[in-house]
């Protein structure tokens, strides 16, 4: 009995020594400085006053730097920052899912697709060809593009799916500052290859602009506002459908439905022409009182008010996303004779240096990264659990490709996507802060300073270590908010 | 398993206490003390030296060794208030010196100043504040000595001026004048190009310029922002015709788009080396990169750089701002008493004849640069025309920065890039801009108030001072000096005729 005994305490404490370098480097490097930052962010922790050769003491302050964090306009700005950069978010996910479908099909040669490749590549080696024997291929750029463009068909046709997948994982592999570096030299200004390509391409819109009828061009305006109304008809009726199949609940429905309201509401003011704004608010109205009407008609299936908000919300919101795109385009259609009247016509922005195109510099980055993120491993792997059996019953019942991705593929994937906004959501809070630390040390004018950079100044440059750990907890609370109504709602609506 | 899991404890173990057995300290019989700089090769040379000199004087040895992977502001904080700083650091004029007094990281070298040589009377006058602070009491003591000091001054390529048939510009100019020199300048230089190639200078110094229109940063007693004054709002105005319209300077798009970043002194060197800036706005240590520029072109069989300086043009008051690299003794460093000897090693010949030769800016003793050594080194020909121009702006019309103990200089220059970036991207108007930028430092300087109350005597001191000073002057008497505190006004006010 005794031997077992100590050979039970034995046991027990190899485990525990086994346990203990992880444990105490848990203990030492994450729950006592987080138990700490919460303490400091009740106090007035100043480094100019409180350091170990300073003989003043750290004192309670109750909630006055959270009082003083909502006072101050910066972070409302930096706040409004960094939801502004989460826009990203729908448009990312999109561009893996997308990713991650191409790329579960079969793509290997042998067949057909290796002579569709090695055509490609024959087509562009001879384009390259051509632009050097005619003096316009000379730059390196050029050559590089093609070779690169050539290499990835060639090994496309030779390797199938295995190449294109690292290749789409590479930006995963690289060092987040290099790419950063990367991406400055990608923007710059004059030489950068973004403007390079833009430039030509501006320059002939410059000529179609300013030899059409400036009417014609501003009817963009209008077009945009027909995409608005569209995309509303669009996201009301996929939630008239989820309401009437039990999938969503009627509060939610009504809820994210506001959402879909919102970029209509905001033509109003934003429009430069008001009659466009109030068009596109009365037809988005219409539309919604349309699906109500259709709504009232009755439903199959029942839930709970709150049924499926996680995955109406993020439908909602996507769309809305796509909309204020679509309102940005318009007005830039609108004012874009003025813009090709002046002498030098329609320029490339200036991405890192101009206020309004900073944050979309950041967010084209960011999106060119979630396309081969692991985002895009998790759909793969995600992709290849849907079970084929359904695919097989929709083919039967005669249902369109649009058709099974909507009403197989996508709910399938209802579990991962979860959990791919729930990651993407906090990381989205508290990102920013390296892009904006190496590529425009926040500006220009703070446009691209977010709350995690916020920290990092307050903390680091000017030392209130009390009042860094007061934004760092605002942010906290912030995450955990947002994640609690994303399991509240989102994983019930996954599990259903 | 469990071998496994002691062999590895026993390898760490032994690998730590190799480590320690490694460290510097442990091998070396001599102190060890470690100097927080910049990776400057030049660094070695001055240390070799600093060992020569305490040779020479019989001084006691010591091992100094360079430091050059802390010298980030935010590292020196963590790293001091962590009691594990380097011995020795360098300080920027940024308020650095200050900002770690107010830490408490720095130590007070008043006495061993005087005692070793090292004073205040041993450098440039406009240094003050970057080797003094103010403790709360209002006196003001001594924390660093300089390594180097700077003033700036356009640094003119001749060459450029003839290659493109436009007259050199003055030594003396006022503002006007440079406006109408530049507009000339880049509708020549540019004629024909099919975009802006050439800019007249690479920028110019917004501080100086707004201190000749006689606007301080702040009032005459430090305890109020003054620059939302119309005169800045106009001189903003025009900075950003001068980018945005004449392109006499660079704009920051512009400046983002130039891709030769490389070598010393970044984008600005290589575009005066190519004729891209006719002038640059640059402190004597640009010399450094012109040296290598000479040495490339007469391998090149090219002629080397014609150079000659020109002041900053200026609106009523001509001034430069004097800055320094500066060495301070981290207030725990275990050898404060060797540390004491580096900086007087500082106001040494030896050390400053070091400076002079490699043109690492001006020496910290000023009266070496009335040496030939300094004036016409006689291995560069081509710089007899520009050294002494940095000497004599330096002694005449240099004025330091003005550091309030009520703001920290990183709040103060986020302000105001935030304020300038604002204006520039049309966010606001230059009056909103310089409205915003005073308001958030008076700001700045209550809640400094509010946080630490130890200062409002010294605050209420000098507001009761500047009342002084506004009844004196509505009365139109003149002000002592002794009243006035900020580095601009004293200047100013002696050239206005206003001080006692």
């Amino acid at each position: 009995m005794r031997t077992r005994g100590t050979r039970t305490v034995r046991n027990v404490g190899a485990g525990v020594a086994f346990l203990m370098p992880n444990l105490l480097g848990f203990l030492v490097f994450t729950l006592v400085p987080l138990v700490f930052s919460m303490v400091l962010a009740f106090s007035n922790w100043d480094l100019k006053l409180h350091n170990q050769y300073k003989d003043k003491h750290i004192q309670f302050i109750g909630l006055d730097n959270f009082i003083q964090l909502i006072n101050e306009p910066n972070f409302w700005k930096y706040l409004g920052n960094t939801f502004y950069l989460m826009m990203l978010l729908p448009f990312g996910i999109a561009a893996s899912l997308i990713a991650a479908i191409l790329l579960s099909k079969d793509l290997r040669g042998g067949s057909r697709r290796m002579w569709v490749s090695l055509l490609l590549t024959a087509i562009m080696v001879g384009s390259l060809l051509l632009l050097l024997a005619t003096g316009q291929g000379r730059s390196g750029m050029v050559i590089l593009m093609a070779s690169l463009v050539a290499s990835i068909f060639i090994g496309g046709a030779i390797g199938g799916q295995t190449i294109y997948r690292t290749l789409f994982y590479i930006p995963n592999f690289t060092a987040g500052v290099a790419t950063m570096l990367l991406w400055k030299h990608l923007f710059n200004q004059q030489s950068g290859p973004i403007n390079s390509v833009l430039r030509g391409p501006l320059l002939g819109l410059t000529d179609v602009v300013r030899q059409s009828p400036s009417t014609l061009v501003q009817a963009g305006l209008w077009v945009a506002a027909g995409l608005i109304a569209l995309g509303a008809w669009f996201g009301f009726r996929r939630l008239r459908r989820a309401w009437a199949d039990g999938d969503c609940g009627s509060s939610a429905a009504v809820f994210c439905g506001l959402f879909l309201i919102l970029p209509a509401i905001l033509a109003v003011p934003w429009s430069p022409l008001p009659r466009v704004g109030w068009t596109v608010l009365a037809v988005t109205i219409g539309v919604a009182i349309w699906q109500l009407i259709v709504a009232f008609r009755g439903r199959e299936f029942y839930g709970r008010p709150w049924d499926g908000v996680g995955s109406a919300l993020m439908t909602a919101t996507s769309l809305m996303s796509v909309q204020l795109v679509m309102l940005g385009l318009g007005i830039v259609c609108y004012y874009l004779p003025a813009m090709a009247a002046v002498p030098d016509g329609l320029t490339p922005p200036n991405w890192l240096t101009d206020y309004d195109w900073a944050k979309p510099a950041m967010m084209l980055m960011g999106f060119w990264g979630a396309i081969g993120s692991n985002n895009m491993l998790l759909y793969l792997a995600a992709l290849t659990n849907v079970p084929a059996e359904l695919y097989e019953a929709a083919d039967i019942d005669g249902a369109s490709r649009m058709g099974k991705f909507w009403n197989i593929t996508w709910p399938q994937l209802a579990p991962t996507t979860f959990f791919i906004v729930v990651m993407g959501v906090i990381s989205g809070l508290q990102g920013g802060f390296e892009q904006a630390r190496v590529m425009t040390k926040g500006g220009p004018a703070g446009s691209t300073t977010t709350l995690s950079y916020m920290i990092y100044s307050q903390g680091f440059e000017i030392g209130r270590l009390g009042y860094a750990s007061a934004v760092s907890w605002m942010l906290f609370a912030m995450v955990l908010v947002i994640t609690l109504f994303n399991w509240k709602f989102g994983n019930k609506y996954v599990n259903d | 398993m469990k071998y496994l899991f002691i062999a590895c404890l026993v390898v760490l173990t032994g690998a730590s206490v190799l480590t320690a057995l490694w460290l510097p300290e442990s091998r070396s019989s001599l102190p060890v003390l470690y100097w927080v700089t910049d990776p400057n090769p030049a660094r070695q040379d001055q240390i070799n030296i600093f060992k020569q000199w305490l040779k020479k004087n019989g001084y006691p040895d010591m091992e100094l060794r360079v430091d050059s992977a802390n010298n980030d502001q935010s590292k020196k904080i963590i790293q001091g208030v962590s009691g594990v700083a380097g011995d020795i650091w360098d300080l920027y004029s940024n308020g650095e010196t200050q900002y770690y007094y107010e830490i408490g990281l720095l130590r007070d070298v008043t006495e061993p100043a005087l005692r070793m040589g090292f004073d205040p009377s041993h450098t440039w006058k406009a240094g003050e504040p970057e080797l003094m602070a103010t403790t709360h009491d209002g006196q003001l003591r001594q924390f660093a000595f300089p390594c180097n000091a700077t003033v700036g001054l356009f640094l003119v390529n001749r060459q450029t001026f003839r290659d493109h048939q436009q007259p050199l510009p003055p030594k003396e100019w006022k503002v006007d004048e440079f406006e109408r020199l530049g507009r000339e300048y880049v509708r020549a230089a540019n004629k024909g190009l099919p975009s802006r190639r050439y800019f007249y200078a690479d920028g110019v110094n917004l501080l100086t310029w707004m201190r000749s229109c006689g606007v301080g940063e702040y009032n005459e007693t430090l305890t109020r922002c003054t620059m939302d004054d119309p005169r800045f709002a106009r001189l903003l105005e025009r900075w950003k015709n001068w980018m945005e319209v004449d392109h006499i300077i660079p704009s920051n798009a512009d400046l983002a788009a130039m891709t030769a970043s490389g070598g010393y002194g970044g984008t600005s060197p290589q575009k005066f080396n190519s004729g891209e800036y006719a002038m640059i706005h640059a402190g004597r240590y640009l010399l450094i990169q012109m040296r290598q520029f000479d040495a490339d072109r007469k391998k090149k069989g090219l002629p080397l750089l014609d150079m000659t300086t020109a002041g900053l043009p200026y609106d009523e008051f001509a001034n430069v701002t004097f800055v320094t690299r500066s060495a301070a003794v981290y207030v725990g460093s275990k050898h404060p008493e060797l540390a004491y000897y580096f900086l007087s090693y500082l106001a040494s010949e030896d050390y400053n004849m070091q400076i002079v030769r490699d043109a690492d800016s001006l020496p910290p003793n000023p009266a070496y640069t009335r040496t030939e050594a300094y004036l016409h080194p006689p291995d560069h020909p081509n710089e007899w025309d520009v050294h002494g121009a940095f000497a004599k702006a330096a002694e005449t019309i240099a004025i330091g920065n003005s550091y309030s103990p009520f703001v920290l200089r990183q709040i103060y220059n986020r302000e105001l890039d935030e304020a300038t970036q604002e204006f520039l991207t049309d966010r606001i108007s230059a009056d909103q801009a310089v409205r915003q930028l005073a308001s958030r430092l008076n700001q700045a300087i209550d809640r400094t108030l509010v946080e630490n109350p130890e200062l409002k005597p010294l605050y209420d001191k000098l507001v009761k001072d500047q009342q002084t000073i506004d009844s004196l002057r509505a009365r139109g008497e003149k002000v002592p000096l002794s009243l006035i505190r900020d580095p601009f006004h004293r200047a100013y006010y002696q050239y206005k005729g206003w001080a006692q």
